[in-house]
């Protein structure tokens, strides 16, 4: 899948402006605040909806402007299509059309465009908090599969649900039976969530040792584990004693102590948790290895490659970091590269078919 | 809009307070309504007081009703013995649409949400049970809104009424009839699979 055409208007420091892309390598080059980022995230939102900067919509939208407007055009093996998406500051409401035709729920959007993204800030994936390895889960399967990004949904909704209600056991105002229909639907949301959750991890991570063998030439072994806090193996039944081991603690705490939004993604370096005891270095291999393990198993599950966008990462890479990356862009893949100068990609930037955009103050120079 | 007369102000404020409206929607009501004649406007608000003064819920099922049953109640020849249990009176009026369904109703009046602080107590739950003391209702079939509350209040119901041994029954979930597999969302797909039958 490839972006062949940009446009923002109203967006972060952009008024109006077109970029055109090549099929394979862009590098996107400007000095510091020129408007590199803004960029990606423009092309992130239009994939996710969301800002991978987990910041408002108000803040995207042009100082002093009352709207922002993005679209893009994309191609893949089949079809051409363009993405549009919009957002009023004055009404607080965004609107998308994919190939003109408007949707009904923003959501329809997730899954037309695919990126996978690797900014500065994923280099904490591996010892930052659980919820960041959460959110990389959830944001890869979401753009593969329609039905994770729905189950998610009801899944939040039930659990504010149950908690609300746990609550009001503790507070005497309901009884404990009436946590039933609530832990019934957590229960088999729960149990979908994290049974998708662990079938793809266990797709990734053999990608993901291949290429952290690679990055680090074997002198460590470096895994990836899916950490579900519910036992998914077994039955419903199983599931439900779990949780009335926790009932009275829940109670207490009024919060559900166990299920999908308490997961987690496990590395380890030799077998030792990586959280513990992983050097900057490790870290960095570990964060590559993953995104580019996501790259492969979107194209797995798609039969298509992703946009790859790498956000100011490229010049802290070394060379056998850079040479795994380089593997991987040698195939047919559209990547979108951003840094203050132009980085050496030999060799496949020789091959010419690459293009450098060069950006000033959210202007294509 | 402060330079506007009290009365307008109050009004357009009256009517931003009604559910889906807006102030900007408000003021074009509020100039509308003043732009009509004074027989109009009189008949509009007659209208609202009316209904205000002569519905009520019927005693039975608090369906909406003009005395003290609902015409559904009324009817001689529905049956008594299978009842609908249904979230809101404009869930009777769909589900009578179909003319296929010649049981009686029992409106709820929402459905269980911790979060809005209803629960089974603020609903019509305890007039449910006191239908079904006679022994008379053989069935009782859920059709709560196929959402999580919705979903949260069937199965409350399945597991407060299966012990009194009457048949409970729900709704299908499933695809739009007429409509092509292809177009469905995946979530009522996914759902739809899930709750296949034999055939
Ligand atoms: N809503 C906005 N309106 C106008 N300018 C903005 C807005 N949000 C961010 N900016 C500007 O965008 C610039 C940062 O762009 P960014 O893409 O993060 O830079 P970089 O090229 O370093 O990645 C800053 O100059 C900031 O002032
Ligand atoms: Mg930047
Ligand atoms: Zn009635």
């Amino acid at each position: 899948m490839w972006v062949e055409e940009l446009t923002l208007k109203d967006y972060r420091n952009y008024k109006n402006q077109r970029v055109s892309f090549s099929r394979s390598l862009n590098f996107v080059v400007g000095a510091n605040g020129e408007g590199k980022t803004n960029m990606l995230e423009a092309l992130y939102l239009l994939a996710t909806t969301k800002s991978h900067r987990m910041v408002s919509e108000k803040e995207l939208v042009r100082t002093n402007s009352d709207f922002f407007y993005l679209s893009c055009r994309l191609h893949d093996a089949r079809v051409n299509t363009t993405v549009e998406l919009g957002y009023s500051l004055s009404q607080k409401r965004k609107a998308a059309k994919i190939s003109s035709v408007p949707v009904t729920r923003i959501s329809e959007l997730i899954g037309v465009l695919n990126v996978v993204l690797f900014a500065p800030e994923d280099l904490d994936l591996v010892k930052g908090s659980p919820s960041g390895r959460r959110r990389f889960l959830d944001v890869l399967l979401s753009q593969v599969d329609k039905v994770y990004f729905g189950l998610l949904q009801q899944y939040s909704r039930v659990l504010a649900q149950r908690n609300e209600c746990l609550k009001a056991i503790q507070l005497g105002r309901l009884k404990t039976l009436d946590l039933e229909p609530w832990t019934e639907q957590f229960i088999d949301l729960a149990l979908k969530i994290s049974g998708r959750r662990h079938r793809a991890v266990s797709v990734l991570r053999e990608e993901f040792a291949r290429l952290a063998t690679q990055i680090n030439q074997g002198k460590e072994s470096l895994l990836v584990e899916y950490i579900p806090s519910l036992v998914l193996e077994g039955t419903n039944q199983a599931t439900h004693e779990q949780l009335s081991r926790l009932l009275t603690q829940e109670i207490k705490r009024g919060i559900t102590l166990c299920g999908p939004h308490r997961d987690d993604l496990r590395f380890s370096i030799n077998s030792l948790p990586a959280t513990d005891y992983a050097s900057q270095g490790q870290q960095r291999t570990a964060a590559l290895a993953l995104k580019l393990a996501e790259l492969a198993y979107m194209r797995y599950i798609r039969g298509e490659y992703p946009v790859l966008l790498l956000d100011d990462v490229l010049s802290e890479l070394d060379a056998n970091r850079r040479a795994a990356l380089i593997e991987v862009l040698s195939r047919d893949v559209q990547a979108i590269i951003t840094g203050t100068e132009l980085v050496d990609l030999s060799p496949i930037h020789v091959k010419g078919n690459y293009q450098v955009i060069r950006i000033e103050q959210g202007k294509v120079m | 809009m402060h330079s506007y007369p009290e009365p307008i102000l109050k009004l357009i404020s009256e009517l931003a307070n009604l559910p889906g409206i807006g102030p900007k929607t408000a003021q074009r009501l509020a100039f509308f309504l003043l732009s009509q004649n004074r027989g109009r406007v009189a008949e509009l608000a007659l209208a609202m007081l009316e209904a205000k003064d002569k519905v009520s819920y019927c005693e039975v099922c608090f369906n909406l009703a003009e005395g003290k049953k609902c015409p559904l109640c009324e009817e001689d020849n529905r049956r008594r013995d299978v009842i609908c249990v249904v979230q809101d009176p404009r869930d009777v009026a769909a589900i009578e649409r179909t003319h296929d369904f010649k049981g009686a109703y029992h409106v709820l009046h929402g459905a269980i949400s911790p979060m809005d602080g209803i629960g089974p107590e603020q609903l019509r739950v305890r007039e449910l049970l006191g239908r079904l003391a006679s022994g008379e209702v053989i069935e009782v079939i859920i059709a709560t809104n196929p959402n999580i509350e919705g979903e949260a209040t069937a199965l409350y119901l399945a597991r407060l009424l299966k012990p009194i041994g009457v048949k409970v029954t729900r709704i299908a979930h499933g695809l739009p009839v007429g409509g092509d597999l292809e177009y469905a969302d995946e979530l009522t797909l996914a759902r739809a699979l899930e709750n296949r039958r034999e055939m």
